[in-house]
């Protein structure tokens, strides 16, 4: 769907809304692997996921585009939940595949072996929880900085630096042990 | 909160497919939920202080109204009420 589609998808929602429909079809697989990849289990990804799509539908006639894809406003809506979802868990847990740390082991200039891939996840629990979602976001779920700082609600710029930080951080943790 | 990453142990992507991904998607289902989440009043009764208070005086002024009633059954004025006495 590109953005002229998506817009009219948008108008055509907050009309009648039940002409939603189409968003919900396109973004479906997004928002599914996104919330998957956090919690593992399906059955519980697809309540999370429907919970997700049914508060974007109760709140459609608030969003306004801005510029910023309409899947970024799913995404903090889908984050939202999974905030709500971890405020009684000790522990959080995140499925990874290797296609996705080879990005994030490039940026950090590590090799692609399973031992250095061991490194970076024990790397990523020693940052702190805001540092981390920034690098879950941009590299495992390809999140552009303009979407990462409206899903976490910053400014585009800010989510650069504060991205740029973490990585930092984490390659810091690698380089000794590497 | 404890965070953990779990690599997946084999190279090749174990991501779920678009098959069955496509299982769960239901509009229908969201459709239903959305008119259930729509047509249910947003606020509880007991939240909306001016309906809160209006239910407070019905139930008070019935109250009152029922404790009147029996009062007036107990002491009636005219004496109408009183037992005759048998010759």
């Amino acid at each position: 769907m590109d953005q002229q589609q998506e817009e009219a998808a948008i108008r055509a929602a907050q009309a009648d809304p039940q002409r939603f429909a189409p968003l919900y079809e396109a973004y479906f697989s997004a928002i599914f692997r996104f919330i998957h990849r956090r919690i593992g289990q399906q059955d519980l990804t697809n309540d999370l996921t429907q919970q997700t799509f049914l508060k974007a539908m109760l709140a459609l006639s608030n969003f306004r585009s801005r510029g910023l894809p309409f899947r970024a406003w799913l995404y903090r809506i889908a984050l939202n939940e999974l905030r709500m979802h971890w405020r009684k868990k000790k522990e959080i847990s995140m499925d990874l595949e290797w296609a996705q740390l080879e990005p994030l082991a490039e940026e950090c200039g590590v090799a692609q072996q399973e031992a250095e891939m061991r490194m970076i996840t024990d790397g990523l629990q020693h940052l702190n929880e805001d540092q981390a979602r920034l690098i879950e976001l941009r590299y495992f779920d390809e999140l552009s900085f303009a979407e990462l700082g409206h899903v976490l609600g910053l400014g585009e710029d800010a989510a650069k630096m504060r991205t740029h930080r973490a990585l930092g951080q984490l390659r810091a943790y690698l380089k000794p042990r590497a | 909160m404890k965070r953990q990453y779990r690599i997946s142990p084999q190279r090749n992507d174990q991501q779920l497919t678009e098959a069955e991904i496509a299982r769960f998607r239901d509009p229908k289902r969201l459709l239903f939920n959305y008119e259930n989440a729509v047509r249910r009043p947003k606020r509880p009764i007991y939240k909306d202080p001016k309906t809160f208070i209006g239910l407070v005086l019905i139930v008070l002024l019935a109250m009152l109204l029922s404790e009147i009633g029996h009062q007036q059954g107990e002491h009636p004025k005219s004496g109408k009420g009183q037992p005759e006495q048998l010759p």
